[in-house]
């Protein structure tokens, strides 16, 4: 691998924001519209159930994590996509770049918008509505390494289905995470989903985040053994989304697919 | 001496379709050979190839010696690349974009070699300006900027002139004459201008339905496809006979004698 060569579709991907409102927007805007949104809506929750720190936070929180999730997805894929409307990835796989030097990059930026993003709306949920995040103490950055893993992993299987597939795969790119937050327990516990749905729910590696921020807002208790579970589905679903990601465009040089993308 | 590119029974099939059969030809150092046929000749799917874009079905592609299948990191860092239907990041400017490149391609001076390009292909006042404001000849400068970034040794052109006006045309042309001759580039040029491939090429390959129907000097492929007694090159009747009568001409192209079977 070459450090140069992943700091060039670094650098491609991070001077794309400074003129491109609508990747800024993606950043900031969306996430902070949500944040406000539910933020209010707890607070009226509150003010109808009377003073209630709690459900406060598990909003609160919920909102942030689950922002911190569908931005890390919906990253890797978009800047893909990015390329494939710009007609660009022919040039780029025209170099010497490699495949993993470009997922490696491709990953690095993505966690890099999404941890400001995060850092953004913690700032903000603190200064409008006392969450602090770090109440959740020496859980948090599992929670965080959790959440953006299986972000980057969803994004890969979007972007491994663009690839292969075409451009018409490209809703998925903004809506993935979407697919999963029913089964992902990120306003209420695993317990109030239907019996067969919970089974799914404990195969999804986010759930044991949501569960596990309640848990430790609640009485302050760390599941420690849930959370590595959490992290060993995360690991397992990020080394099969490479590998996913691999296989396709492998097909898709194949089929003369990389050069029709747009 | 080392071929500059070797293709040895190159073929693609897509499912039941083969858009590349059995092609076989080389590029020496300091060639511009140019690759014509009609649409859905194949130029461009052997161009791809050529790239590592497109997987062959099946034959071998050898650039400056090495296997492209197996090299293909290190046979693309002296290679480069500019398709009139391929672009850059539009909302980067002119700079940016060089620079992401030089840095993809791992070019050692980059500053340095962005100025001497921006200045060679007479754009350096649209440096800060972002591909998406360019004119379509502006474009095709700056591609051409990118495809120099790297002092490629192999250059691949797919149709570089295609979306220019004759005197941007013209003006590209010159330049891909002068880079050879300063440079040494091989260069590997796909057009639909017969009359461009005749003054700029030194050897054309004439593929039609995947297969290569001729090859030589545009004046030995002239008389091999309308005969031997034609005294200049006429591309462009080459073409319309090929593009027209397929396979018949292609027949006489093989007896070499230019007589429809």
């Amino acid at each position: 691998m070459s450090a140069r060569r992943i700091y060039a579709i670094m650098l491609r991907y991070t001077l794309g924001m400074r003129h491109d409102l609508p990747r800024l927007m993606d950043i900031f805007y969306w996430p902070l519209i949500d944040l406000f949104v539910w933020g209010f809506l707890t607070v009226y929750l509150n003010q109808l159930r009377g003073p209630g720190y709690l459900a406060l936070s598990w909003l609160i929180g919920g909102i942030i994590f689950w922002t911190l999730l569908y931005r890390s997805s919906q990253d890797v894929a978009v800047q893909l996509l990015d390329d494939i409307w710009a007609r660009n990835f022919l040039n780029l796989f025209a170099s010497p770049l490699r495949l993993s030097e470009f997922v490696v990059a491709l990953l690095v930026v993505a966690a890099l918008k999404v941890l400001l993003t995060f850092l953004v709306l913690a700032a903000l949920a603190y200064a409008f509505y006392a969450f602090n995040v770090l109440d959740l103490g020496p859980s948090l950055l599992p929670f965080v390494g959790v959440l953006l893993v299986f972000g980057w992993a969803m994004g890969l299987v979007v972007s491994a289905l663009m690839v292969r597939f075409g451009s018409r795969m490209q809703i998925f790119a903004w809506g993935a995470a979407f697919f999963i937050q029913p089964i992902s327990a990120v306003f209420y516990p695993v317990d109030s989903l239907p019996p067969a749905l919970q089974v799914v729910a404990r195969a999804n590696p986010v759930t044991y985040v949501f569960e596990g921020m309640r848990a430790v807002l609640l009485d302050g208790s760390f599941p420690v053994d849930q959370l590595l579970l959490a992290l060993a589905l995360t690991g397992l679903s990020l080394a099969l989304s490479i590998w996913l990601f691999a296989v396709y465009f492998d097909q898709a040089r194949e089929r003369g697919m990389l050069a029709r993308l747009d | 001496m080392r071929h500059a590119i070797l293709v040895d029974g190159l073929t693609k099939r897509f499912g039941a379709a083969v858009v590349v059969h059995n092609v076989s030809f080389a590029v020496e150092p300091g060639e511009i050979v140019g690759l014509l046929g009609p649409n859905g000749a194949g130029k461009t799917t052997t161009i791809q190839m050529l790239l590592g874009i497109i997987k062959p079905t099946a034959g071998r592609i050898e650039i400056l010696g090495l296997d492209l299948a197996r090299e293909r990191s290190r046979v693309l860092q002296q290679v480069n690349f500019s398709s009139a239907y391929v672009s850059l990041p539009p909302r980067l400017t002119v700079a940016e974009n060089l620079r992401v490149y030089a840095h993809l391609y791992q070019v050692p001076d980059v500053r340095q070699r962005i100025a001497e390009l921006l200045e060679y292909f007479d754009v350096a006042h649209l440096r800060d300006r972002t591909i998406a404001t360019l004119s379509s000849g502006q474009m095709a400068r700056v591609n051409l900027c990118k495809a120099l970034l790297n002092r490629p040794r192999i250059l691949l052109l797919d149709e570089p002139t295609a979306s220019l006006d004759p005197d941007a045309a013209d003006r590209a042309r010159t330049i891909f004459k002068d880079i050879r001759e300063r440079h040494g580039i091989t260069i590997l040029y796909t057009s639909h201008n017969m009359a461009e491939v005749e003054e700029v090429c030194d050897r054309v390959i004439f593929i039609h339905e995947g297969t290569v129907l001729a090859e030589g000097s545009p004046l030995e492929v002239t008389r091999q496809v309308l005969g031997s007694g034609v005294e200049e090159a006429q591309l462009e009747e080459v073409f319309i006979k090929v593009a027209r009568e397929g396979a018949a001409a292609a027949a006489g192209a093989r007896d070499g004698a230019g007589r429809i079977a």
